[in-house]
């Protein structure tokens, strides 16, 4: 399966003597996949997106976006962050023709504007003349115009009214189904993520603590309830509850007897991991980089 | 990269050009007014004018002009020395402080770089671009300003030693590159439009007070020598340093001793000498001025360049 990202040893820090934002952060992001960015504010998350759209240079490591370095895919790669910045005295035709002409290979007219159409938008309206919503919808347009293999999304709709949002994810969802493309996008709100996404990256603490299917990573825990002893397994998260404990753990091995199992939520998954920092790391086969692979074959 | 990467109706070059539209009717007003005024000293101005006295170039000052547009010649090309040689520079400071600054301020830079468009390439086109206007626009004036004097060449006014050197000389054209070159590297240092175009601004002064500086030992000087009986020699042109020369020859300051004969022997005072530039030094001058100008600039530039690539894949 090709490769839409893939990190090797990433680090990025602002300044010299600065915590590192990423540190020494590896994964793999297969082609294809609707991938969730999750993660604590400031682990990371803004700028392993920008990184990887070419925005920020990292202090040291490796990302490949889409097969060539980062700013090398730039015409493959479609990117929309909270701040949304458009040309306030351009009108949102205007801002379209800015997206043909500095897409001259790939932009798809028709289709963006009818991403705009759709939002009932009169062309002929100054950009700053839009309310929130609709300037998402233009920096939607813009970016999808372009019809990107890979789209970087850093919570791009979390300004919005819920209305607008599920519009607008509505459209990027179709549009990814559609053709395809790769999506990694970050976002707090884990119902919407839960819906959308096929794919899994939790960051902490500059790093990768969980990254593989969603199905995979549900499936690899258990949420159990009762008495006894866990110690083979990995104990990601327990607390007391009633005369035993609810923990939920990576399994390793069938549970034991006089234990409640239960399959965790994907938020009861991110909860645990979000409250235990200190976890081990957990990266699928498919989602961790090669030379992480080597080593482990080795 | 075809041809039509660069045509001002589509692509990149297309973008900016619509991006700075306000700005560059701006630009192309103060040209058009400015070119207005000096047509109007090179053509009526200049017909209304009488020369009182022998315009010479071995005099500097032997003739002034009367007549019914005398006054309004002298301050129409006063106003027009100003504009030429410093609102170009100003002017290239605020293309490249401000307008480049705002985009990175707004993140409309990014969304730039976030099309298929790098960001080497984003600052080339937004250097690029304004300073073809720039250097384009100042070098009409310039010339205006040059067909004014060659009218009248020997009027006060009109010779770069005792009017205005900079109107009239290639260096103003070079000054727009090297405040457009501070603006931008204040503007990738600072990422603020305000406070690029003024950190932009000062750069482009102190470095711009630097040329005035050592302009004068760009080009080797002349010396004349006039006796202890004669006083000071007479000399057309821009004087750089002039004083009292001793009896081993060395060049000192001048004891202010006037005719007391007894104070110049105290001082053992043989000579006075004056030292600078004759007219004919204009363009040897100019020119050397002009390339350390430029230098300074592609300094500025290749800083530039280096804090972007710093900052970004490019």
């Amino acid at each position: 399966m090709n490769t839409a990202l893939e990190a090797t040893g990433l680090v990025k820090r602002y300044g010299r003597h600065a915590t590192a934002a990423l540190d020494d952060c590896s994964f793999r992001l297969p082609e294809g996949r609707i991938s969730a960015l999750v993660g604590p504010n400031g682990a990371g998350k803004s700028t392993l997106l920008a990184i990887a759209a070419g925005l920020l240079r990292q202090t040291s490591g490796q990302l490949r976006v889409l097969g060539a370095g980062p700013g090398e895919a730039r015409a493959r790669v479609g990117y929309l962050s909270q701040d949304k910045p458009l040309h306030p005295q351009l009108s949102v035709a205007d801002t379209l023709r800015l997206g043909a002409e500095l897409n001259p290979d790939r932009w798809d007219a028709a289709y963006a504007a009818g991403i705009v159409e759709q939002g009932s938008l009169d062309p002929r309206t100054k950009v700053r003349a839009l309310s929130g919503g609709q300037r998402t919808r233009v920096a939607l347009a813009i970016a999808l115009g372009k019809r990107p293999e890979l789209m970087l999304l850093d919570e791009p709709m979390a300004d919005l009214d819920p209305l607008a949002r599920h519009e607008l994810m509505g459209t990027l969802m179709a549009d990814a189904a559609e053709h395809g493309t790769t999506v990694l996008m970050s976002s707090h709100i884990v119902a919407e993520l839960a819906d959308a996404c096929d794919h899994l990256l939790l960051l902490g603490g500059g790093r990768i603590r969980l990254g593989g299917g969603i199905d995979d990573l549900i499936g690899a825990h258990s949420l159990v309830t009762g008495r006894g002893d866990l110690s083979k397994h990995t104990v990601v998260e327990s607390r007391a509850s009633g005369r035993g404990v609810t923990a939920l753990i990576r399994r390793d091995g069938p549970v034991g007897e006089g234990w409640q199992v239960q399959e965790p939520s994907l938020e009861e998954l991110l909860l645990a991991h979000l409250r235990s920092p200190e976890a081990p790391a957990l990266i699928t086969p498919s989602t961790a980089s090669t030379a992480d692979r080597t080593a482990v074959t080795a | 990269m075809s041809a039509t990467a660069f045509s001002p109706r589509s692509g990149l070059t297309w973008t900016v050009l619509r991006l700075h539209r306000g700005s560059i009717w701006l630009w192309a007003l103060y040209v058009a007014v400015t070119a207005g005024l000096l047509l109007w000293a090179w053509g009526p101005g200049t017909s209304g004018l009488g020369i009182i006295g022998v315009c010479s170039p071995k005099v500097a000052t032997g003739c002034v002009a009367e007549g019914d547009t005398a006054g309004a010649y002298h301050y129409v090309l006063q106003f027009t020395d100003v504009l030429v040689s410093f609102l170009p520079a100003a002017a290239a400071v605020y293309a490249g402080g401000t307008l480049i600054g705002q985009e990175l301020e707004r993140g409309t830079a990014q969304l730039m770089w976030t099309q298929s468009v790098s960001p080497v390439r984003w600052l080339t086109t937004k250097l690029v671009l304004p300073a073809l206007l720039l250097v384009a626009g100042t070098g009409v004036l310039v010339l205006l300003r040059r067909a004014v004097a060659a009218q009248t060449p020997y009027l006060t006014d009109n010779q770069w030693f005792t009017g205005s050197p900079g109107a009239l000389s290639p260096v103003v054209m070079a000054m727009p590159l090297l405040g457009l070159a501070c603006g931008a590297l204040a503007a990738l240092l600072k990422r603020r439009a305000l406070a690029s175009a003024g950190i932009g601004l000062v750069l482009t002064v102190a470095l711009g007070t630097f040329v005035g500086l050592v302009r004068s030992r760009l080009w080797p000087t002349e010396t004349v020598f006039g006796s202890v009986e004669r006083g000071y020699p007479g000399f057309v042109g821009e004087v750089v340093s002039e004083g009292a020369v001793t009896g081993s020859g060395a060049h000192v300051a001048d004891p202010m001793c006037g005719a007391d004969r007894a104070c110049l022997v105290d001082h053992n005072i043989t000579g006075f000498y004056t030292e600078g530039h004759p007219p004919s030094h204009f363009w040897p001058l100019q020119l050397v001025e002009t390339g350390l100008v430029l230098a300074l600039t592609a300094a500025v530039v290749a800083l530039t360049y280096r804090t972007l690539r710093k900052r970004v894949a490019v």
